[in-house]
């Protein structure tokens, strides 16, 4: 696509595109309505209310178009000009909106308009992440808190039922094969809000949606199983966490470096509490190496340094989300260093002294003798340890084979 | 002594308007960090299990400890130390 050169360019570029009416075309106008192309930084089309001028371009063909792109230069003009991101966000609003009325409802049988529609959801999402942050900047009050993740999200769940219940066309032009890239918006809208549990339904019209899913783009087939699998790892659904995120990160392309590695972030803990750990190359690789001594503390059963590599990148692992996941690593800290212990004394039974000492070794000096016993028998229980506590001769027995089996082979729930 | 144009400015725009730029690159910049980023083509091939780019980078035998480490050294000297049984 040239760069556009005035607004009647502009206009007339978006009218030839509008007659084609094919995906390709779709494409080419979903960036000619993007917040982040180009042409939205051009100030010749940063204009308010272009819509109520009376001597002004058209898109001829196509009114709704035509009220969409006009509505599109006011946004560009209160996001560059006014800097009001409120209005800004309640516009993007009336776009949704109208393109929900007028075209996901009046036109049967075609669907090439979807990616412009999913251009204008993304756009939607940022501005109200904007939007939220000028007014949380604003004042300190709760009053108002997310009203504009509310009313995006509220838009785009009506797109959506518009987009399910299209039943009758037919396979090509059904407007139903929407529903993975709006599923991922209202996902990405619910992490910001923390309201995962609304998205329950639409997991299960993916999963229930049958021949239908070859239909997805793979671009919306990789976010969703790194949005499905974050949301598996906070309910502690391991298996289905390790599936989602690894199907992301295999099939995420190479050039999407950023991606691949914000997919790593989450897989990361997930494996490495099913106990398959990174390599140290693949986290330098990905600009990860907040993650290095937490490995090498979790593969030593070093509590105490896996306390200090917690600590000392708290705010890097806060703000992905997975500090909580991470400390549950301590877990598999105490096996691996009972492990150990059990290695070097070298009989069936392991006097619970000495895994009170190995503790004091490794900086542990809170675990009393009720407390040691209790973190043995959650690892028994789990089926890391197989043996049982004599707690009348505080001593572990363990069995004579496999007593410590590898944790990859331990199921994780 | 201000000139029209930007008293309009300030007098309609909110409080957005007042941040320095710097300020909302960084927020620009923040916002993207955090978002999944598009991608800039939308199909390409599916791959399968086992279709992998990266392989061994998830290692499964760091557990048997065929060499001891040096954390396992000074682990048995402090167990020794404290007049536990060593094999």
């Amino acid at each position: 696509m040239p760069s556009v050169r005035s607004i009647d360019d502009y206009f007339s570029q978006i009218e030839s595109l509008c007659y084609r009416t094919d995906w390709k075309s779709g494409e080419k106008i979903s960036k000619m309505v993007s917040l982040e192309d180009e042409h939205s930084q051009k100030p010749f089309l940063h204009i308010e209310a272009y819509g109520s001028r009376s001597k002004r371009c058209r898109v001829t063909n196509d009114e709704v178009f035509d009220e969409i792109i006009c509505l599109h230069l006011h946004v560009l003009y209160n996001v560059h000009v006014a800097q009001d991101m409120i209005t800004a966000q309640s516009t993007q609003i009336q776009i949704v909106q109208l393109f929900n009325k007028e075209i996901l409802q009046k036109r049967k049988d075609e669907n090439w308009f979807l990616p412009v529609f999913y251009r204008l959801c993304t756009d939607l999402r940022l501005l109200s992440k904007k939007a939220e942050a000028t007014v949380s900047a604003d004042d300190e009050g709760e009053s108002s808190t997310n009203s504009f993740f509310e009313s995006a999200a509220k838009a785009i769940t009506e797109c959506y039922r518009t987009c399910v219940s299209d039943v009758h066309a037919e396979e090509g032009t059904t407007k139903k094969v929407a529903m993975l890239n709006m599923t991922n918006q209202l996902f990405q809208i619910y992490f910001q809000i923390n309201k995962l549990n609304l998205l329950k339904p639409l997991i299960r019209a993916i999963d229930n949606c049958g021949g239908l899913y070859n239909e997805f783009l793979m671009a919306d087939k990789v976010a969703y199983n790194y949005f499905l699998g974050r949301k598996a790892m906070f309910d502690a659904d391991l298996n289905l966490a390790e599936k989602s995120l690894l199907y992301a990160f295999r099939n995420c392309p190479a050039e999407s470096m950023s991606n691949k590695r914000k997919i790593l972030i989450y897989l990361i803990p997930v494996k490495m509490f099913l106990g398959h750990m990174p390599t140290a190359l693949l986290l330098h690789d990905y600009r990860l190496d907040e993650f290095q001594e937490v490995v090498a503390a979790v593969k030593d059963g070093n509590l105490a340094q896996l306390d200090g590599a917690l600590i000392k990148n708290e705010a890097f692992f806060i703000k992905c989300g997975i500090f909580l996941m991470l400390e549950k690593l301590r877990m598999i800290t105490f096996r691996t260093l009972f492990k150990k212990v059990s290695q070097i004394v070298g009989t069936a039974q392991i006097p619970l002294e000495a895994f009170q000492t190995a503790l004091r070794f490794v900086g542990v000096t809170d675990v009393d003798m009720d407390e040691l016993e209790c973190i043995i028998a959650n690892l028994i229980a789990s089926k890391k340890i197989k043996g049982y506590l004599s707690h009348q001769h505080r001593k572990l027995v363990i069995s004579k084979t496999n007593a410590f089996p590898t944790l990859s082979g331990v199921s994780a729930n | 002594m201000s000139s029209t144009n930007s008293t309009t400015t300030t007098a309609t725009a909110p409080a957005a308007a007042k941040k320095d730029p710097k300020a909302v690159a960084a927020e620009k910049k923040e916002i993207e960090e955090e978002e999944f980023e598009e991608f800039p083509i939308q199909e390409w091939p599916e791959r399968g299990d086992g279709e992998d780019d990266e392989v061994n980078v998830w290692e499964d035998n760091w557990d048997d400890e065929t060499h001891e480490s040096e954390f396992s050294k000074q682990l048995k000297e402090e167990l020794r130390k404290g007049g536990h049984q060593i094999a």
